[in-house]
């Protein structure tokens, strides 16, 4: 195109990709999803073990969704093709245009490297730029600074606080609710 | 004694064997239940299985693996008549193999059992119910901090004669004292 500066970088394959849950994600994800530093910050339940046919019932729902409109789940993949962890959307309200979104990266070794970040901007473009919500919203334990961090740095705030919500390591923490607009999203 | 490390798991469908192997030895199993001591089947092991590897209530009751060091299943522990409004709980034990006895298995894995329970699963008591004649297992529960609370006299008859049945617990309180000290 004359008068535009062509920039002949080849294009950086994205960090993460959000894809479907398929059947052999079930032992892949057994292996690594049960992991209680990953769960005390998933769940206000209490953190039990599963077992693989646990792990397998849960996967098969997620390959036969019943109600896409409503609630999903997508495996999260890095550049080597390796599942690293899941996000998805549910309780949406068609009217209100709202849902809320959960996100876990399964291993330790994995944090800190930017895939949370990358995996919640695919989900939220989705989400407001081809589901057409209004707003997005999400509950994080007070014990959790590193996710705090990272919604705040994508543009969510904090709306609220549920106080001494979750019992956890002996102790009962708050539970911190966080939203985004549409608007808000794109002018970042 | 340093602690032997333990981790607790979720039972798989492949521990069967070694569960057949052991809940066949009667030495293990007189320590376990009030019931007449006879061999199971492996269909019986099965069923046991089934249960805890698609467990109906996990809020009530649970079967935990434990696994050693290695990744070896050298036992396995519950918790039973979970009461969410009580906050109560009753605990069982058992490690399989009696060369594993005194090694600390039984120790770690009750620790970690209570550590769950108290700081995660929000219980105030946890009980358990043990024979007189299972020394070494009361010997365990004192050293944690389980007091007696009752007797029930001659509630068991085994090896000839009737022997008491002792129901023993802890609250969260005098653990976690007891953790701090330590």
């Amino acid at each position: 195109m004359p008068g535009k500066k062509q920039t002949n970088k080849p294009k950086q394959e994205p960090l993460v990709k959000l894809r479907a849950f398929e059947k052999e994600d079930i032992s892949k994800r057994h292996n690594v999803a049960d992991n209680p530093a990953t769960l005390r910050l998933l769940s206000s339940s209490t953190i039990m073990p599963r077992s693989l046919e646990e792990e397998a019932a849960i996967i098969e729902r997620c390959l036969t969704p019943k109600d896409k409109d409503s609630f999903y789940t997508f495996a999260i993949e890095n550049r080597k093709g390796e599942l690293i962890g899941s996000c998805g959307y549910k309780d949406v309200s068609p009217k209100n245009r709202r849902c809320r979104i959960s996100i876990a990266i399964y291993e330790e070794r994995n944090w800190g490297k930017g895939y949370g970040t990358a995996a919640l901007r695919k989900l939220l473009d989705f989400l407001f730029l081809e589901k057409n919500m209004h707003k997005v919203w999400l509950t994080v334990f007070a014990f959790n600074p590193r996710a705090m961090a990272c919604y705040k740095k994508l543009g969510f705030r904090e709306e609220g606080r549920l106080r001494e919500h979750v019992y956890r390591d002996g102790k009962y923490h708050d539970a911190v609710l966080m939203g985004i607009f549409e608007r808000e999203y794109r002018a970042d | 004694m340093t602690k032997p490390k333990v981790r607790l798991r979720a039972f798989e469908r492949n521990d069967l064997e070694v569960i057949y192997k052991f809940f066949n030895n009667p030495e293990l199993v007189k320590f376990l239940s009030p019931e007449a001591v006879m061999p199971y089947s492996r269909e019986e092991e099965a069923a046991f299985i089934e249960n805890s590897v698609n467990p109906k209530n996990k809020e009530k009751t649970y079967n935990f693996a434990i696994a050693n060091a290695r990744e070896e299943l050298v036992g396995g522990c519950s918790y039973m008549d979970a009461s969410m409004k009580n906050r109560t709980c009753y605990i069982g034990i058992s490690i399989y193999d009696p060369r594993n006895w005194g090694k600390g298995y039984g120790t770690s894995a009750i620790m970690k059992l209570l550590d769950f329970l108290f700081l995660e699963k929000n219980m105030r008591k946890v009980l358990l119910n043990v024979y007189d004649f299972n020394e070494r297992a009361i010997a365990c529960y004192e050293k944690l901090g389980f007091r007696q609370e009752g007797c029930l006299k001659e509630q068991v008859y085994r090896d000839g004669k009737y022997s008491d049945m002792y129901i023993m617990a802890l609250f969260a309180d005098d653990y976690a004292r007891k953790k701090a000290n330590k």
